[in-house]
């Protein structure tokens, strides 16, 4: 039986515990609350080292609760995968960074949207591992969405 | 009804039975795996919302079932007095919350009753047959229509 492990950032986002494949990780920071900017009403853009990169409400875009007013005080996870740009995904906390075994979501249940596969924690729970690619390219999270509704 | 000519006259089947909202249902016993306490699911995004989440199952990834919202009935509240029924459905193995479990029935084959043509379709498609035991009716209710792939579709 082969395991297939995955090197993860272990991350709070609206309140579950989600793992950020670190292949995927740029870096981490805390923006100053100056350096967020509002494209009109809705997009969000953050300035870092003179690039304006857009932030993504990973917790909303997963539909956990409703997409922040105020970017305030929150952590921002750098992505950048081979198919999407620079993104400035938002979460709460960033716990630890540990290897993790995935596990399935499709044998029992079916795919999800935004989530690649799950793993299981040390505390016998089960924390989803982010699809960074789909999270952050908008426009193919809301086609699956228009798709599923 | 059942054709005699094809199956035993004293053919009997196990059943679970168990509560939801004060109405028994049952299913098949050769399908249940287990019964196991309530274990806080992690919840899945873009999920129908009679899906609770995953819990992790001994290393699997269980996907969790709110039995009475699937029906159509209030949701169960998830609170550490319910109970999962972990049933195998096809190749998939998925955890059916509900209030209580009541009893292991043997039933005659002859003594269900097809579910009569009721105004909804769509709960009548989830019911098997009926049984009446003494006084109760009980739901025999049919599992493959709560498989995962046909959840999906029916969210679709």
């Amino acid at each position: 039986m082969t395991l297939a492990i995955l090197d993860g950032m272990v991350v709070r986002i609206a309140g579950q515990t989600t793992i950020i494949p670190l292949t995927d990780i740029v870096e981490t920071l805390k923006p100053k609350p100056e350096d967020i900017h509002y494209l009109s009403t809705e997009g969000q853009v953050v300035f870092i080292r003179g690039a304006f990169v857009p932030l993504v409400d990973v917790g909303a875009t997963l539909g956990y609760r409703a997409p922040l007013t105020k970017v305030d005080n929150q952590i921002v996870v750098l992505t950048q995968t081979e198919d999407s740009a620079l993104s400035a995904l938002l979460v709460d906390e960033i716990f630890d960074q540990r290897q993790v075994v995935i596990k399935g979501l499709e044998e029992n249940y079916g795919s999800v949207p935004g989530i690649a596969a799950a793993t299981i924690l040390g505390d016998g729970r089960i924390a989803l591992i982010l699809d960074v690619d789909r999270i952050v390219s908008r426009k193919s999270m809301t086609a699956d969405l228009s798709e599923a509704a | 009804m059942h054709d005699k000519n094809e199956t035993p006259p004293m053919n009997e089947n196990k059943f679970i039975s168990f509560t939801i909202s004060g109405q028994t249902f049952c299913v098949d016993i050769m399908a249940v795996r287990e019964i196991r306490g309530w274990a806080k699911p992690t919840p899945i995004p873009h999920s129908p919302s009679y899906v609770c989440g995953v819990i992790n199952l001994r290393g699997t990834v269980l996907p969790i079932v709110d039995l009475g919202a699937r029906l159509g009935m209030p949701s169960t509240d998830p609170t550490p007095s319910n109970v999962t029924i972990v049933v195998q459905i096809g190749d998939q193995l998925i955890g059916l919350v509900v209030e209580a479990v009541s009893d292991i029935l043997s039933l005659k084959d002859s003594i269900l009753q097809p579910t009569p043509e009721i105004a909804s379709e769509t709960s009548k498609a989830f019911f098997k047959s009926l049984v009446a035991l003494e006084g109760n009716m009980i739901r025999v209710i049919d599992l493959t229509t709560l498989a995962p792939a046909a959840q999906m579709s029916a969210a679709a």
